[in-house]
């Protein structure tokens, strides 16, 4: 069962970031492959959780995560740690997967910031959207995933970052170099839209 | 507060009020389905496949990137074993020189002391090898003595 193990794995990963990342960055800044191999243990499974999530196609998003980290590795001497690692990772994830999505055209079924701003915010009333009585199955993770594919960009990187990462507010901003305001703006809207998403997908299954 | 407006401020991205501001807070706060589907998906686990390759990637990066440390290294400790060497052999050169230089000549009043001393002690010596019974093993040498040393007839009368 992998429900809430998210939450486990970052609380281990926030104890180890406090008691020994520090070392491993002063070892991965002087080019100590065995150091950057720890880091990658650590981070490999968010970063292309993430990338994932931002890119549609697996393959290509296996192949960015392993340029995320490539690029980590050949920059780690300019890592200078006003950012965490964790940020520092993630953002340069997220500009990888910026610069490949100005390559290819994102199609037109995406939800624009102008789409989702007439969208009537919805209320979870329904006991089902309780979180400790919702069980994922396939499906509904299938369906998040499609509500997750159905935004923006720009809307999902700070919904993953910030609901599926822990991540602050000031941290996604310095992930993203957007303000803290926007991330805030764009975290509402994102939320509205895969509230929505799964609105249409209960009304569907009730029908059914 | 019209919540209408409000979307769209928060649509395009333009400033909020304070209290607008405080209520985005407490609807971002107030939210938690959200954030439990997302935790709630599962994780990505990168294969082994994923992870050798990552490996055989970096690994060919490595030896480029910690090329130019090697080299200043290779050129910072070249350069000072040769200066080592150099400079060990320019030191024993100039002791040697100066010990040559500033060596004390010997003494001409405690030389010839010396030397006096060390002949007089050898003929003495010569002397008691000369009066003493010859061993077996030096007697077959004693003709040699014998030829060589000229005996004078004050020395004959004497023994």
């Amino acid at each position: 069962m992998s429900t809430f193990t998210g939450v486990t794995r970052l609380s281990a990963n926030q104890r180890f970031e406090s008691a020994s990342e520090q070392a491993l960055i002063e070892q991965c800044r002087r080019q100590n492959f065995d150091a950057f191999g720890k880091i990658i243990d650590l981070y490999q499974a968010r970063v292309m959780g993430f990338v994932r999530r931002m890119v549609r196609n697996a393959e290509e998003a296996q192949d960015i995560t392993q340029e995320v980290f490539i690029r980590a590795y050949q920059a780690f001497e300019r890592f200078d740690g006003r950012s965490s690692l964790r940020t520092w990772l993630f953002r340069i994830a997220y500009n990888l997967c910026v610069d490949r999505a100005r390559k290819v055209e994102r199609s037109a079924e995406e939800i624009t910031l102008e789409g989702t701003a007439d969208e009537p915010a919805l209320e979870f009333a329904d006991d089902r959207w309780n979180p400790e009585a919702v069980a994922l199955d396939q499906e509904l993770a299938s369906v998040i995933e499609a509500g997750l594919n159905a935004m923006s960009e720009k809307l999902r990187s700070v919904l993953i970052l910030h609901d599926r990462e822990d991540m602050g507010y000031d941290e996604i901003a310095q992930a993203l170099d957007i303000p803290v305001g926007t991330v805030k703006s764009r975290l509402f809207l994102a939320r509205n839209a895969l509230q929505e998403h799964l609105n249409r997908y209960w009304n569907g299954e009730r029908r059914a | 507060m019209n919540r209408h407006d409000l979307l769209r401020k928060i649509a395009n991205d333009q400033p909020l009020t304070p209290a607008e501001e405080a209520w985005l807070d407490a609807e971002l706060a107030q939210e938690q389905a959200v954030p439990s589907c997302l935790k709630s998906l599962p994780e990505e686990t990168p294969s082994l496949a994923w992870r050798s390759s990552l490996n055989e990637q970096l690994r060919a990066l490595a030896p480029a990137a910690s090329a130019r440390p090697r080299r200043l290294w290779k050129w910072l400790t070249g350069g000072s074993l040769a200066l080592g060497v150099a400079s060990s052999i320019a030191l024993v050169l100039i002791w040697q020189h100066r010990a040559g230089l500033t060596s004390p000549a010997p003494s001409p009043q405690v030389a010839p002391s010396v030397e006096a001393a060390l002949i007089a002690a050898h003929q003495e010596g010569m002397s008691q090898i000369e009066f003493s019974a010859p061993s077996k093993s030096s007697a077959s040498g004693s003709n040699t003595a014998t030829e060589e040393f000229q005996w004078s007839e004050v020395d004959l009368e004497s023994l």
